[in-house]
């Protein structure tokens, strides 16, 4: 289960007081089925806003998202909702849970909000996928970090997505954790085929990225896919 | 969206939310325990009067007149097989003891009683309970059965001697209920039950004596709906059938039924007052709840629900909190009729009511699911605003709420309260009025509330005190309710005030309500031949502004040449019956005067201008209500007599000064000759008044004395039980106020946590934070009060001088009391509320700020 994102001509500007703030300029990226892209940059270089434009948890000022050829800026908000429903899962930096459910219920929400068959089946798999299947009935609040961004993640791919997006994953661990749940990641996007974008800005994440997109004050600055085609393209 | 995702949603929301369950359950318990307990009170009453209904009129059917009865009834009575007929004359009397050389002290007790003969066969349906059980066997011409509350004031036992109307009757057994007697009646003395040949011996059957006179009919073989067709039979056919009272049990009950809905109409919407109020508390919660779950209802939206459909799933948890809170509500208002005889005996007794009330439970509890919900939604739309980008950034910014949206909430909020309102009333005009009067008093009292907020905290506080400082500045602190809290604090607080007001005015002018030179004793039935005695007997005892005129007693015949029972039918088909209907039938009481009275004050035409006419002055209300103006002609029935007149002035009367007044006052020529009775008006001290009932009663026997400071202090003590019955439920009103405000402040209990350990890392010692507390809360009990009395000012205001048409002069003590009464409650429970706060260390709240939401 994997789709194609695209954006064209993407711009995204913000009030500030009397001011306007551009936070993204005339963004133009393809990201193919099943990849791996990576968005890097300065700290306000507004990889979280290309990431949550892409998503459709907002909306553009000027410029289109395509997921699988359908524009998220024609949508309103039912239609992305969804849209994010049958194809898109999250992973946040600080993980999102909902502190008055336990770890198996933040798994099933979404499965039971797609009425899926067999909801509770998948979790305990994912739960036990993640490692986890022994935690199940506990809240946030008794899970360490790494444990909450785990059950994230098994939340994140409960509903097979088609597209994963996850904002500075492993931001509020430590290294050993977040290297941990990096892999737990991976394992689990190869394992579904799930196109997934990464936005970090710790470039040892970003050396697992199949690409790397790197943003500069609200425009590409580098994108290694189109290095990648210059280098292939360049004679030797 | 699935049956179990709302339900383990809601099994999931109740996780932890304890202090919010509680206060939402309190908030709606009280306003369903209020409307539960009026309307199962005054349906345990209706279902009682409907199960005595018989009783009512100790009979089927029931006919009476202020004159002798038909004798064509002897025919009726005939007419019936089966049938059984039972006469009764009620009459008010001074009832004295007899003449006594041997103890003169007691001759000078006289108590005015209420005088009800009997003959046999009364009453057919209930009971006369007399004690002894058999003292009604031994009621003959010679003995009566008299209310306890006589032999007290007459300092007797039971078996001694009284006298009424110059005869003496023993006391033979005690009254302890009479069927026909309906309890929550004002009555001027205690009863007194002769025989008819009892009151025969005595000497108050004369000319001019103010009897009624009933005939009670057995009809056994007639259904009820007979009886009725009988009852509209008599009328057309019995000489002077439209002047006569005629009651069938329907006609009784469904009047008594009236009385109670109109009161029922008046307190259940003082009742659905309060379970508004504790819909704007779920208003506030729901508003602090989905601020708090921002977070989570974004987390929510981005993984795809709809705003719909996490909107449906906050609504199914408020339906359940509300199924709570009513039904806690209902189970303790359902508990008022059964309690009711116990604190109100002299208006209820238990045998009397039905107080089980299913339907009145039942209804209870849609009323609070109803206002739950009207109230609940218009916060939780919020949800729409939520933008799912604030997984990402929590600065994003809202999203537009649709406006579709905010319309439907609207509209939502106006007709669920209005649709509560009738159900609850079930009278349009009243609803509408309920409704608007409700928004328009919101809207000011939002808008008092802001503007004083707006002024404190823009108040300069260089130099105030850091106590002050805080509080000023948490007043005006958007999105924690302060203002909503402080507008059903201050509702609660106006609701109080105001009838407190009123009351306390109307108290006063009751014990003002004599003026200084106003008589104090009135005396009626005076025969002409007595009043020279009468007379003399009032100045023996010193009376002052001593006046007396002369009475007829008529019935009007026609009006302008069209007789009584064409205007009546009239009147009934225009739907223009009831008062105007009454005042065409009544018997008339007419005098004669020379002189217009002080008291009266001519508006049209001129007093006793044309020597050849049969003039007559009518008072001004009274033309209006019977349509008369200068020149109409009338005829007076004056005993079996014709006797016409032409109306030639209109007139105001000051009905305040106590003077005898009258609604037609005659031209002296007219009626000097015709026969007559007197009425007297004067001033005395108390006990010479007493000693002059005394001597009436022992002397004049038939003159009937009235005295208005008893009969003040009786309508001043049944105004105080109603205006306490009203006060209980303006206090219900207070206790949501109350409830609503807890609520508020304990639903920041996050940010107050933080607060107070932020203020103890700075350096504040424990009862420092409490007093930076203390100050915040009584600043909100300030403002609420102040707004709300700055409200029940405006409102008695205009209540006492638009509707009652009153002076105001309003105290200014109540007021005052109710702000500082305010304050202290808005403290006491602001502190409650958040004492763990206070206590809990620093570094347990400091570092419980995580990741996760919720």
């Amino acid at each position: 289960m994997t789709a194609r994102i695209e954006c064209i001509q993407l711009v995204k500007r913000l009030s500030s007081g009397e001011k306007v703030l551009t936070i993204l300029d005339d963004i133009n990226l393809v990201i193919a089925p099943s990849e791996f892209a990576c968005i890097l940059g300065p700290s306000g270089s507004g990889k979280s806003t290309l990431l949550g434009l892409m998503a459709g948890l907002d909306k553009p000022s000027s410029g289109s998202v395509q997921i699988d050829g359908h524009a998220l800026e024609t949508m309103n908000e039912d239609e992305l909702a969804l849209m994010r429903r049958e194809l898109v899962g999250f992973v946040f930096q600080s993980f999102q849970l909902l502190g008055n459910l336990t770890a198996r219920e933040n798994v099933l929400l979404p499965l039971e909000l797609a009425g899926v068959e067999d909801a509770a089946e998948r979790t305990d798999q994912l739960l036990s996928d993640v490692g986890l299947e022994a935690r199940g009935h506990h809240y946030p609040t008794q899970l360490s970090g790494g444990e909450q961004q785990r059950v994230a993640l098994a939340r994140a791919f409960a509903p097979r997505p088609k597209v994963l997006f996850a904002d500075e994953p492993t931001g509020n661990l430590d290294s050993e954790t977040g290297a941990g749940v990096l892999e737990l990641l991976t394992a689990l996007r190869t394992s579904y085929g799930t196109t997934l974008v990464l936005v970090t800005h710790d470039t040892h994440v970003a050396a697992l990225a199949d690409r790397c997109i790197h943003l500069k004050s609200g425009r590409v600055d580098r994108d290694t896919a189109s290095e990648q085609v210059s280098l292939e393209s360049t004679p030797q | 969206m699935r049956l179990g995702l709302v339900t383990q949603f809601i099994r999931r929301e109740s996780r932890g939310s304890r202090g919010r369950l509680f206060f939402f359950t309190i908030c709606l318990a009280v306003g369903v325990a209020a409307v539960v307990g009026v309307a199962g009170l005054t349906g345990a009453i209706e279902d009682g009067v409907a199960a005595q209904s018989r009783q009512l009129i100790a009979s089927d059917l029931r006919i009476s007149s202020s004159f002798d009865l038909p004798d064509e009834l002897d025919e009726f009575l005939a007419e019936n097989p089966g049938a059984e007929r039972a006469g009764v004359r009620e009459l008010m009397s001074m009832v004295s003891l007899p003449s006594s050389d041997e103890n003169p002290a007691l001759d000078t007790r006289a108590q005015l009683a209420e005088i009800k003969a009997v003959e046999d066969g009364y009453p057919f349906y209930g009971e006369l309970v007399v004690e002894p059980p058999d003292g009604r066997t031994r009621l003959d011409a010679s003995s009566a059965i008299v209310a306890p509350e006589l032999l007290t004031s007459l300092g007797l036992e039971l078996g001694g001697e009284i006298s009424l109307g110059g005869a003496s009757f023993r006391t033979v057994a005690l009254v302890v209920d009479e069927p026909d007697r309906v309890n929550f009646s004002m009555t001027l003395g205690p009863r007194v039950f002769l025989t008819g040949e009892g009151l025969d011996r005595t000497n108050l059957v004369q000319f001019g004596s103010r009897i009624r006179h009933r005939a009670l009919f057995s009809l056994p073989n007639r259904t009820p709906s007979e009886v009725q067709s009988l009852a509209v039979d008599l009328r057309e056919v019995l000489p002077g059938g439209q002047n006569l009272r005629i009651e069938t049990r329907e006609s009784a009950q469904a009047q008594i039924g009236r009385g109670i809905e109109r009161v029922e109409s008046f307190i259940g919407l003082v009742a659905l007052l309060s379970l508004v109020l504790g819909g704007i508390g779920v208003a506030q919660i729901s508003r602090t709840w989905i601020t708090e779950r921002t977070a989570d209802v974004a987390v929510r939206r981005a993984l795809g629900f709809r705003p719909r459909e996490i909107l449906v799933l906050y609504l199914a948890h408020v339906v359940v909190l509300a199924t709570l809170g009513s039904l806690i509500g209902a189970a303790v208002g359902a508990t008022l009729p059964f309690l009711a005889p116990a604190l109100a005996p002299e208006f209820l007794q238990a045998d009397q009511i039905s107080p089980w009330q299913p339907g009145a439970i039942l209804s209870g509890l849609a009323l609070g699911l109803s206002i739950a919900l009207v109230f609940a939604i218009p916060p939780l739309t919020a949800v729409w605003r939520v933008s799912p980008a604030r997984v990402l950034r929590a600065e994003a910014e809202p999203l537009p709420a649709p406006r579709s949206v905010q319309i439907i909430s609207r509209v939502v909020v106006f007709l669920g309260v209005f649709g509560c309102a009738y159900f609850q009333a079930g009278d349009l005009r009243f609803a509408a009025s309920f409704t608007g009067g409700l928004l328009v008093l919101a809207a000011v009292l939002s808008l008092v509330a802001s503007g004083v907020i707006g002024v404190s905290t823009r108040l300069p506080r260089a130099g105030l005190s850091p106590y002050l400082v805080h509080g000023l500045g948490a007043l005006g602190r958007p999105g924690q309710g302060t203002s909503g809290a402080i507008m059903a604090l201050g509702l609660g607080v106006l609701v109080v005030t105001h009838l407190v007001l009123v009351e306390n005015r109307l108290e006063r002018e009751l014990d003002n309500l004599l003026p200084e030179r106003a008589p104090t004793a009135f005396m009626v039935d005076i025969q002409p031949g007595q009043w020279e005695g009468v007379l003399g007997l009032l100045d023996e005892n010193g009376a002052t502004q001593i006046e007396s005129v002369p009475v007829v007693t008529a019935r009007l015949a026609s009006i302008d040449g069209v007789s009584i029972r064409e205007l009546q039918e009239e009147r009934a088909g225009e739907g223009r019956g009831g008062r105007a209907g009454w005042a065409l039938s009544r018997e008339q009481r007419l005098t004669w005067l020379e002189e217009l009275p002080e008291s009266n004050e001519l508006v049209e035409g001129a007093w006793w201008s044309d020597p050849d006419l049969g003039e007559v002055s009518v008072e001004e209300s009274y033309a209006e209500r019977l349509n008369l103006g200068l020149g109409t002609e009338l005829s007076f029935d004056i005993q079996g007599i014709p006797v016409d007149m032409t109306v030639t002035s209109i007139r105001t009367v000051k009905w305040e000064s106590f003077q005898p007044n009258f609604f037609f006052v005659v031209e002296p020529s007219v009626l000097e000759s015709v026969p007559h009775f007197r009425i007297a008006a004067a001033r005395l001290g108390e006990e010479p008044e007493a000693r002059l009932q005394s001597s009436l009663a022992k002397d004049y026997s038939n003159v009937t004395v009235i005295g208005i400071r008893s009969i003040i202090l009786k309508v001043s003590g049944i105004m105080q039980q109603m205006a306490l019955g009203v006060r209980i439920l303006a206090g219900f009103t207070l206790l949501v106020g109350i409830a609503v405000l807890a609520g508020a402040v304990s639903s920041n209990g996050l940010r107050r946590a933080r607060e107070g350990a932020l203020l103890k890392t700075l350096g504040l010692t424990r009862l420092q934070v409490v007093g930076f507390f203390a100050v915040e809360y009584a600043l909100v009990g300030l403002v609420a009060g102040v707004v709300g009395v700055t409200g029940a000012y405006v409102a008695s205001h205009f209540f006492l001088e638009g509707v009652l048409q009153l002076e105001p002069e309003l105290s200014l003590a109540i007021p005052l009391a109710a702000v500082l009464l305010s304050t202290a409650t808005a403290t006491l429970c602001g502190l409650a509320a958040n004492l763990r706060a206070v206590f809990t260390r620093p570094a347990a709240t400091l570092h419980g700020m995580s990741g996760q939401t919720a």
